[in-house]
């Protein structure tokens, strides 16, 4: 199971969130990528964290400020990429992967085929912000809408065609450490082996996906911290 | 001169970065004229097979990539860059590539059921490319093996059969996927499915033995 990173990149620097409500500087990006590189963390998930709100001028200047990201780990960009300028703006980025919410969320084929024909399929990650609605359904966030809608057997099926691995987002513990809602994964319909849990991630949830099955954990604010590192993960 | 070639898909400053790290002259070719001083070629990957190939034809690269080869400049293919050395891929429904190394780019999903993204162990010998006919041009690694790991992240690859066994050809040492091609290196062209730019110290360790 890999271990990874999430950053948060917004004008121009990284930040902290808890519960994509309340945000707190974290730093330079060049310094955050280059403890990371030193942890040896086996991934970077790079997220403007900016949902309906996004200006075309907002992600044109951010992805600019990312041409300049230096870092020896594979990286993963997303947050805003929503037609086909964005997804050729990503193109001269020093990354390997996109994570993309509206595009599978909403079904927009024009935009995951551009996304394949120009970065593969094996490289786009379907981001899905999750929590558990009503009767224990999972919902999932749509960016563009700003709205939680249930995940039908159509988005499902989108996904499994155009997507290679599925990021399941607890968005209600985002920015807390060890409190990953369980029942995200477990009524979740996305083969285990390519599922990447994210938010709420801590030693004790490390353990359990291990156990379970997952392709990967991505932890945020605290991988930059030493003490919370890559090793504390890695030796659960 | 290092040429990183632009087929117009994603990755191509991760490639630039690291080579500029390790200090090496490097620029991108965006056309034919931008190969003419480089005695290495980089193909990055980051893409499919069918929209790669088309855009190097179109950007009339394709043939001047051939030529470069049969006139003894280096070529080093990472990942995708990698599967369009070979004769053609099943990518896209089957695309023709460029046929300088023999073999077809299959689907690992077929074989494995889904696709390869993580790290694997790796550990290269610079003796593999002696034997193989491949000589650098800037190597400025002393050491003479690198071990550690490196990152893959593909869901098409070279099935290894036996002619390729030896040390031109390395598996994959991830048991889903042992079957399939690591790396080859024949003659003045070295392949390589994973991507060192992206293996933090043991891709950089690789590539400033390789390059």
């Amino acid at each position: 199971m890999r271990i990874g990173a999430t950053l948060l990149f917004y004008e121009g620097m990284c930040i902290q969130s808890y519960g994509w409500g309340y945000f707190r500087p974290l730093g330079r990006l060049s310094n955050a990528l280059s403890m990371l590189d030193r942890y040896q963390v086996d991934e970077v998930v790079l997220i403007r964290p900016v949902r309906s709100l996004d200006k075309q001028r907002s992600i044109e200047d951010d992805l600019e400020k990312l041409q300049g990201a230096f870092s020896l780990t594979p990286m993963c960009v997303g947050g805003g990429i929503r037609n086909v300028a964005d997804l050729d703006r990503t193109l001269s980025l020093p990354v390997e992967r996109l994570i993309l919410n509206s595009g599978y969320v909403l079904l927009n084929e024009m935009l995951i085929n551009a996304a394949c024909e120009r970065f593969g399929r094996q490289a786009l990650v379907a981001s899905l912000p999750v929590r558990m609605g009503h009767g224990n359904r999972l919902e999932v966030f749509a960016s563009e809408k700003s709205t939680f809608i249930s995940i039908n057997s159509e988005i499902v099926e989108f996904i499994e065609a155009y997507g290679n691995e599925v990021v399941l987002h607890d968005c209600v513990n985002e920015g807390s450490s060890d409190k990953f809602d369980y029942r995200l994964l477990e009524r979740s319909p996305f083969d285990q082996a390519r599922t990447i849990l994210s938010g709420g991630i801590g030693p004790s949830v490390t353990q359990w996906a291990h156990k379970e099955g997952v392709a990967a954990v991505h932890v945020d604010n605290r991988m930059l911290h030493s003490e919370f590192s890559v090793p504390r993960y890695r030796n659960v | 001169m290092i040429a990183v070639v632009n087929a117009g898909s994603g990755n191509i400053g991760s490639v630039v970065n690291v080579i500029r790290l390790l200090q090496h002259p490097v620029c991108i070719a965006r056309k034919p004229d931008d190969l003419l001083e480089a005695d290495t070629i980089i193909l990055p990957g980051v893409g499919s097979a069918g929209s790669y190939m088309r855009r190097l034809e179109e950007g009339g690269l394709r043939s001047s990539i051939v030529d470069a080869h049969r006139s003894g400049v280096r070529l080093v293919g990472i990942c995708l860059g990698f599967q369009v050395l070979f004769n053609g891929s099943e990518e896209d429904g089957g695309v023709e590539c460029l046929g300088l190394l023999n073999g077809v780019v299959t689907d690992l999903k077929r074989h494995t059921g889904h696709a390869h993204t993580g790290w694997a162990p790796f550990e290269f010998e610079r003796t593999y490319m002696s034997r193989s006919g491949y000589n650098p041009i800037y190597a400025s690694a002393r050491s003479r093996i690198v071990r550690g790991r490196v990152y893959y992240n593909h869901e098409y690859g070279y099935p290894l059969s036996p002619p390729d066994s030896g040390v031109g050809a390395l598996s994959i040492t991830d048991f889903s996927f042992d079957k399939f091609a690591s790396m080859i290196i024949a003659g003045n062209v070295i392949g390589m499915q994973f991507h060192p730019e992206k293996s933090q110290k043991t891709g950089l360790s690789l590539l400033s033995m390789v390059l």
